[in-house]
């Protein structure tokens, strides 16, 4: 059964949030986003002693009167930033969980609409395989990105990913101009840390959203079990295996589940980069309206 | 351990459907999920966590299959063999060993017939393999062989060839409880008892082999005593004649060293033989020895079976050993009981001096009631020194010096010292020092003693007061035991008032047996209580001890012994016995001799033992033996395990519980 977040009261509810990206971003010309520059905008920013060059008209006469030199009033600057999503298409992202799927589109699509509302300009990056596949193209404007969405919610979750092949040979990651999010549930032998490392170096703010099933967080299930792993090809994959789950078992699999998001969070507070691992039994909303506020992503 | 149900192992069968449970155990489920990667990550802290989980399920296998298998032997019912049952002969012989057994006909005792009768059955039980056990019935009875195979036929034999028959009684009820060892391992041994005598009751596990022979019989002393009668001792013969015989019987007395005097210090020897005494064998007779006249046909004819009147010339005040012996026609078959000793037909003198420096009627009144109790015991000789008179150094046995000191200490009695005052006149060797007199004047005060001596006994010394007395002080305080104290609260403060000493004496140096009490009977109540008589009774009692009470005892009778001296010695009997008072078991008849040595002279007592008097009637019933313990049947040899396995099952379960849940942790 196909599941969707994705309606008219769902985007009108974010109308009221905004992303809080880094103040030392590059970005382009044209966008909300107050950056450390100085710029061309009516909020007062800070005075300069005048230069040979400057622009005469911008010389604040008030100043000139008191002091008898020449000051110019300098301005804010705001910018456009980019703002890439890229979403994880694995098998393990909603094969066999169509919620998962559901969310982890959501997810995107909220951060995206945020991104288009404040006049960004906004990517998403389908990762299949160890390819990056951006469909729609760069979009600026709704219009463009809700025909975007109604085809992203038709993108199959399958087979396996590759986040760093993905992320490292992705074509339109720019240096120092937005945002870039990663929504995985991480749970791959690639090496996602090389990514991050990899966007870190292009100076880019990154987000990293994990999202989880309840399921996955605490399995419910006992016993003696074959676990058919959603990538796998067929039965005698290695992927799968047979395992006997006891309580020590269920309790090994929280502590190796409970470190390994440590282990992330660890990684990611080392190098300035969020990180929110959601449960997709948590409503979309409070995952929005939460996490992300308290990581400070939005505002 | 044996299984009564054996099919019930078929049990077992349970371990092949349990392992075949786990052959084919269902499969794994499958379970899709959408990654296995934190499942991967997490058998690594599983492996680290519990590394024994592999071994937990090998003790879970091996825990339900011993469950199975104690299920099994429950339905196999269990039982533990305590016993294995003998297949093979077992007898157990008793060899009543009493004197009786001494009996002898046609040149072989009862005894030997027995022990011949054992080597018989001991062959017949080793040539087919069986078991032997021999159990010596005397007084104490024990085991002279236990269970012994043909392996050991030469050790048995030697055994039963070097037993020799006791003086005493047979304890075979003894005996009997010492077969039930050997019945509990093997309830089918049979018991033998190879005896003289008949039972009035023989309990039916048990075969009597006797060994008498029809015609033995047996003319006995049964006891013999004196008694003085007016100064003059006649003697009693009691008589038994057993077995089935009609014969006379010669009684002879022969009395030796009689009359004894200083003018004829060996005496004179008298035989007085009484001929003709009539033995019906079943009838004891009394026989009676006494002076002609003395004899009152009115009262004796009465009482005695047959008279002999011994004539004015041979009445006999003193002797040193009567032998009392028979003489038949025909050898009786028990010679043990054909002659008879008495001694002591004399009491020894004890002289005793008493020296006084204030002559008073206590000292001389109370020893002269000493010497009326004393007069089976001893002869007293009682000596009043007179006032101003010298007393004499040596040659009593008890010295009194009252206020009055010896210039030196006697070396051949026992000295007591009264109110030695004169700090001057003590004696060397007294072993003490005078330094004051202590004088309450009008005031009484009262005595103490914590003494459990010999010579406080039945004294109470807060009954006895003394306003004066002398305060000694011993040279050596370990030399003298204080027996009473003046009574002071402060015990620092209590001086002796009564000190004994009882050392060994060899005659020559000072006497090491003194007493003494240091105040006047004149500055005391004593001597009107009760106390003052028990006091002396106590010196008798303490220095002047009887060796032995009596001059014949039988076998195996415990005879009282005590001594004036250090040690007594005891003919038969190596060590010389120094721990007074004692008990002796003698296990011979015959006279046996008690050597002490006091104050340098050698002292002898002699005593007599017999056999025991019943057992000179050889052809006695005897009343009825026990029934040994005997196990009901062969039921006793299994020990039920159904207990054991119950409990060993529930442990298991609980194990497999236990191990179980941990599986599933």
């Amino acid at each position: 059964m196909k599941v969707s977040y994705l309606n008219d009261r769902f985007f009108s509810r974010l109308e009221t949030l905004a992303l809080n990206l880094r103040s030392d971003l590059a970005g382009y010309f044209g966008g909300k986003h107050l950056v450390s520059t100085y710029g061309q905008t009516v909020e007062f920013a800070d005075y300069r002693e005048y230069q040979l060059g400057d622009d005469i008209r911008r010389i604040d006469w008030n100043l000139f009167s008191r002091f008898e030199k020449y000051f110019l009033k300098l301005f804010t600057d705001e910018r456009q930033m980019q703002v890439q999503i890229f979403l994880d298409c694995s098998g393990s992202m909603g094969k066999d969980n169509p919620q998962k799927a559901a969310y982890s589109v959501a997810t995107a699509a909220a951060i995206g609409f945020l991104a288009v509302h404040n006049m960004d300009k906004v990517s998403f990056h389908i990762m299949k395989g160890d390819r990056a596949e951006n469909p729609f193209g760069t979009m600026v404007g709704k219009q463009a990105f809700y025909r975007a969405i109604g085809e992203l919610e038709k993108v199959e979750f399958a087979d396996e990913t590759d986040i760093e092949s993905c992320v490292v040979t992705n074509p339109g990651t720019s240096a120092n101009n937005g945002l870039t999010v990663i929504i995985s549930d991480f749970f791959t032998e690639s090496n996602w840390k090389k990514a991050v490392d990899y966007l870190c170096y292009k100076k880019r703010q990154v987000l990293l959203v994990q999202v989880l099933t309840p399921e996955e967080i605490d399995p419910s299930y006992d016993g003696r079990v074959t676990l058919i792993d959603s990538e796998s090809v067929d039965i005698t994959d290695t992927k799968n295996m047979k395992i006997k789950i006891t309580r020590s078992m269920q309790k090994a699999y929280e502590e190796a589940l409970n470190d390994f998001k440590q282990d992330m969070k660890t990684f990611c507070s080392k190098r300035g980069v969020d990180y929110v691992s959601v449960s997709t039994e948590k409503p979309i909303e409070k995952m929005l309206f939460g996490e992300l506020l308290k990581v400070g992503i939005m505002e | 351990m044996t299984l009564l149900t054996p099919l019930g192992l078929l049990g077992l069968l349970g371990i092949a459907v349990l392992i075949l449970i786990y052959i084919l155990r269902p499969n794994y489920q499958q379970k899709f999920v959408s990654s296995t990667f934190v499942w991967k990550l997490s058998l690594k802290y599983k492996k680290k966590r519990i590394p024994f989980s592999k071994l937990r399920n090998i003790l879970l296998f091996i825990c339900q299959v011993l469950i199975l298998t104690a299920c099994a032997l429950v339905l196999a019912q269990p039982n533990r063999v305590l016993k294995a049952e003998v297949e093979e002969t077992e007898v157990i012989a008793i060899i009543d060993s009493s004197v009786s057994m001494r009996t002898s006909t046609g040149g072989k005792t009862r005894f030997q017939r027995a022990i011949n009768g054992v080597k018989e059955l001991t062959d017949g039980v080793f040539t087919n393999g069986g078991f032997v056990s021999v159990i010596v019935a005397n007084e104490a009875p024990y085991m002279l062989a236990y269970r012994s195979t043909s392996e050991k036929t030469e050790a048995v034999f030697d055994e039963l060839d070097n037993l020799t028959c006791s003086y005493g009684e047979a304890n075979v009820n003894g005996a009997i409880a010492m077969c039930e060892e050997i019945i509990e391992e093997n309830p089918k041994a049979k018991i033998y008892l190879y005896s003289d005598a008949e039972y009035e009751y023989m309990p039916e596990e048990i075969e009597l082999k006797n060994v008498a022979v029809d015609g033995e019989w047996n003319a006995a002393i049964v006891d013999a005593y004196s008694e003085k009668n007016e100064g003059y001792y006649e003697f009693v013969v009691e008589l038994g004649c057993y077995g089935n015989i009609a014969t006379e019987i010669d009684v002879k007395v022969n009395v030796y060293e009689a009359n004894a005097s200083t003018k004829k210090p060996q005496g004179d020897d008298f035989e007085f033989v009484l001929e003709d005494v009539q033995c019906d064998g079943i009838n004891t007779s009394k026989v009676l020895f006494i002076s002609a006249a003395l004899y009152d046909p009115s009262l004796h004819d009465e009482l005695y079976d047959e008279i002999y009147q011994i004539s004015e010339t041979e009445r006999v005040f003193s002797y040193k050993r009567v032998h009392v012996s028979l003489e038949t026609e025909q050898t009786d078959c028990l010679a043990q009981d054909n002659s008879f000793d008495i001694y002591n037909g004399y009491t020894r003198s004890l002289r005793v001096q008493y020296a006084s420096g204030l002559p008073n009627n206590f000292f001389p009144g109370i020893l002269y009631t000493l010497e009326t109790a004393y007069q089976d015991k001893w002869d007293l000789d009682i000596i009043e020194v007179r006032q101003g008179a010298e007393p004499a150094l040596e040659g009593f046995d008890l010295y009194i010096f009252e206020h009055v000191m010896p210039t030196k200490m006697p070396s051949d009695g026992v000295v007591f010292l009264v109110n030695p005052e004169n700090a001057e006149g003590i004696p060397a060797g007294a072993g003490f020092r005078v330094a004051s007199i202590v004088d309450f004047r009008k005031t009484s005060n009262i005595l103490y003693s914590d003494s459990q001596h010999s010579l406080m006994k039945n004294i109470d010394a807060s009954e006895i007061t003394v306003s004066k007395y002398v305060r000694i002080v011993p040279t050596n305080e370990d030399e003298y035991t204080t027996l009473m104290y003046y009574y002071d609260k402060d015990p620092d403060k209590r001086d002796p008032i009564w000190l004994v000493k009882n050392e060994a004496s060899d005659g020559v140096e000072a006497t090491g047996k003194v007493m003494i009490m240091n105040f006047s009977l004149h500055y005391s109540n004593l001597a009107i209580l009760k106390e003052f008589p028990l006091m002396m009774y106590n010196v008798m009692e303490y220095f002047f001890p009887v060796t032995v009470d009596g001059n014949s005892f039988e076998v195996n009778e415990k005879v009282a012994l005590a001594a004036r001296g250090d040690s007594l010695t005891v003919s038969g009997i190596e060590a010389p016995i120094t721990e007074f008072p004692t008990n002796l078991t003698l296990s011979a008849p015959g006279t046996y001799t008690l050597t002490q040595t006091v104050f340098g002279e050698k002292l002898e007592d002699k005593i007599y033992v017999r056999i025991p008097a019943s057992e000179s009637n050889i052809v006695a019933v005897l009343e009825g033996l026990d029934d040994p313990y005997r196990p009901a049947s062969t039921e006793d040899y299994l020990e039920d395990l159904l207990l054991a396995l119950s409990i060993a099952l529930v442990a298991l379960i609980f194990i497999e519980w236990w191990l179980q849940s941990r599986e599933n942790m």
